[in-house]
């Protein structure tokens, strides 16, 4: 056998060339964990799918009317203010949830790599995958609304031609709940602290992103203001309501550094996820 | 012959006892010695691994596994042998990749797939073919290599007719043929195996067994983990024997059986019980000595071939018990039972009075030469055991007989008992 040795020991060094080769090899395992996700997701409901729509539904209607009728909270006078907290949960949702699960990365399945190897990279890459899946079906009932909107209600269509750079957003958003879960995902393994912590800050975090109101209804320069430029969340999200409504942040400055803020967070994330991968099963 | 797989000086080392704060004072103690460029301190300490001592020092850090080093060529099937706790699941976790060891290294050639358990990642929700395919992917293949199996998985486990219900409705038995046939059709240069064979009916086990020694046949090396001898013996040809987490001894499977079963703490014939024998008690009858005699009636475990033996033992009621009845075996070097024997054979169940009672028991000496282990226990009628010891008493027949004129001619044995024959030869 001329083939070169395959070499296991601690303090392997970090190589991202060899993860990505890794993962490639293992891309029908991603499809299938992705399948397995959506396949059990709905065993044995009825409405199945259905309750990704209703959701979103039930929030928004409770959006308008807390944030809409209570507090009185404008929302973008381009769009309806339920296709307004319709645009802004289908995004928030995915990224709240891609978060959540790739967090619980190693807790959830000690079992299964306890027994086996595989690239573990691969179960939070199939949970990008599943959370586009029911993101695109919010996004649709989105569109369905936003087009009620324009044609049956009046209001006038605003697209403009930042529009291409939605899937750029979607990407970032992505990168952005995968670095950030590979990292809580990591430390939660020896120290469940964490996982408590995580619970209610996602929560926080939703108030500290322009979902249910936008980014212009808070104070100039206020100290609101500076946490909200602070989020990489905040720029991304308000591009994304800009391209449908041409109203709201759209800043490439503050979007370069959201990209930046993420790329680093990403690569901090893959850094100490491939650390811990390879001796968690002795702390999990 | 290639060697395949390289372990050069593999430790790992586990932390008692339960995560906590401590844990926060090591990680940071580690990270300032990591940043003053010093050895990690925690690796100085620690002791073997002796599950058995409570209180032996006091170390929070023990050695699962300590300088281990073996080379495995190319095609050969290699068992693994231990007791409990010797460190043979924690090397295959280490081989499996699924830890990485504290200090030393794993090297090895080409495509390796472990079976650590059948069905890993199973989810109940979904379809037996979705299973396969789910399945067949976590072990490392590739779906059309799964697809392309695919009947023949479906036809080994014999669970056709099931196949697009979910696995959670499986009995069982279906669920572990299904799990167990998938794993039997992978495909890798390096097996690593666990006790995965002991699942499903005597019939599935027995196709389980045929299709790992296929997997055998076919030029692939094989690493196998199992506390049943047989179907080590039946699989491999070399063996590793593991205790307190070092190797101590590496060569043919019956030597490594035999020097497995040797290690084993074996009693002395002089009367002493380890707690380690007791494997049952009921805390009302115990053995309190025993010792083996030939028929010189002198205690010792060197014994002629042919020369009958007796069993001494002294067991103490502490409790009058009634219909009680008493049972030996003897288990050969390589583990399995050749002669069991019950005082109810050729009595009845003893009424017992609170005391010291003597039983002894006469046999006649047919074994072959070599060493056996003797079992001894205490039972009740209605089933229940009272006081079970194993691997109390040691034998070594030996190969000459005490007067040698009629001893041996040839110095090979074959099976394990002879026994009074007449060959009829007409010519």
């Amino acid at each position: 056998m001329a083939e070169s040795w395959n070499v296991v020991e601690r303090g392997n060094p970090f190589n991202i060339k060899k993860i990505l080769r890794d993962l490639i090899s293992y891309k029908d395992l991603i499809i299938l964990f992705f399948k397995r996700d959506i396949k059990s997701s709905y065993q044995q409901t009825i409405l199945g799918p259905l309750w990704l729509i209703i959701q979103p539904v039930f929030t928004s209607i409770v959006f308008t009317v807390v944030f809409g009728n209570i507090a009185k909270i404008p929302t973008n006078e381009n769009i309806s203010p339920f296709a307004f907290y319709l645009l802004g949960l289908s995004f928030w949702n995915y990224f709240a949830d891609c978060f959540n699960k790739i967090s619980a990365t190693f807790v959830m399945n000690a079992s299964v790599f306890g027994k086996v190897y595989f690239p573990r990279l691969t179960v939070p890459i199939s949970v990008l995958l599943s959370g586009l899946f029911k993101f695109s079906i919010q996004f649709i009932l989105f569109l369905i609304v936003y087009l009620y909107g324009v044609f049956v209600q009046g209001y006038s269509l605003e697209i403009n031609r930042t529009i291409i750079l939605l899937p750029l957003f979607i990407i970032l958003l992505s990168l952005f709940a995968l670095g950030l879960g590979l990292i809580v995902s990591s430390l939660t393994t020896k120290y469940r602290d964490l996982t408590m912590l995580v619970g209610f800050g996602v929560q926080l975090l939703m108030y500290a992103s322009p979902i249910a109101y936008p980014f212009f209804t808070i104070p100039y320069n206020s100290i609101f203001y500076k946490i909200l430029l602070a989020n990489p969340l905040t720029g991304i999200i308000e591009a994304c309501k800009y391209a449908f409504t041409s109203n709201g942040l759209f800043s490439i400055s503050v979007l370069l550094v959201d990209a930046l803020v993420i790329g680093l967070i990403l690569i901090f994330g893959i850094f100490v996820f491939s650390k811990v991968e390879k001796r968690f099963m002795d702390t999990v | 012959m290639s060697v395949v797989i390289k372990a050069e000086h593999i430790s790992k080392q586990y932390k008692l006892g339960s995560v906590g704060m401590s844990n926060l004072t090591d990680d940071v103690q580690r990270l300032v010695a990591k940043l003053r460029g010093k050895e990690d301190p925690f690796l100085k300490v620690g002791e073997e691994n002796n599950r058995e001592k409570k209180d032996s020092g006091d170390s929070k850090f023990v050695w699962a596994l300590r300088d281990v080093n073996f080379e495995i060529n190319q095609g050969e099937v290699v068992g693994v042998i231990g007791k409990n706790g010797a460190g043979k699941s924690t090397l295959l976790k280490i081989l499996s990749r699924v830890t990485e060891p504290t200090s030393g290294r794993l090297k090895y050639k080409g495509l390796l797939a472990s079976l650590l358990e059948v069905g890993t990642g199973f989810h109940p929700d979904l379809s037996g073919r979705d299973n396969v395919f789910l399945n067949g992917a976590i072990l490392g293949m590739k779906k059309e290599e799964i697809a392309k199996k695919f009947d023949e998985i479906v036809d080994f486990s014999g669970v056709a007719r099931y196949i697009d219900t979910p696995v959670k409705r499986y009995s069982s038995g279906m669920y572990v043929r299904l799990a167990f046939a998938v794993a039997a059709h992978l495909d890798p240069d390096i097996l690593i195996v666990d006790e995965v064979l002991a699942v499903g009916d005597i019939e599935f086990q027995e196709k389980c067994l045929n299709k790992m020694k296929d997997v055998a046949g076919q030029g692939r090396t094989v690493l196998f983990v199992s506390h049943n001898m047989a179907s080590i013996k039946a699989l491999c040809k070399k063996a590793i024997v593991m205790q307190k987490g070092t190797i101590t001894f590496e060569g043919n499977v019956a030597d490594s059986i035999s020097h497995y079963l040797g290690g084993l703490d074996t009693g002395s014939n002089t009367g002493t019980i380890e707690p380690i024998h007791r494997t049952i008690n009921t805390n009302e009858v115990f053995y309190r000595k025993v010792n083996v005699e030939n028929e010189e009636f002198k205690t010792g475990n060197s014994i002629y071939f042919n020369n009958n033996i007796q069993i001494n033992c002294s067991i103490e009621f502490l409790n009058n018990i009634d219909n009680v009845f008493f049972d030996a075996r003897i288990i050969s070097a390589d583990g399995i039972e050749i002669l069991h024997s019950m005082n109810i054979y050729d009595g009845s169940f003893i009424n017992v009075k609170k005391g010291v009672i003597q039983v002894n028991l006469e046999l006649e000496n047919k074994l072959q030469p070599g060493k056996y282990f003797i079992n001894l226990g205490a039972h009740h009628n209605d089933g229940s055991t009272l006081d079970y010891l194993e691997h109390i008493l040691e034998i070594n027949i030996l190969n000459v007989a005490k007067n040698n004129m009629k001893g041996l001619t040839y110095d090979f044995k074959l099976g394990y008992y002879r026994p009074n024959t007449k060959w009829i030869i007409n010519q």
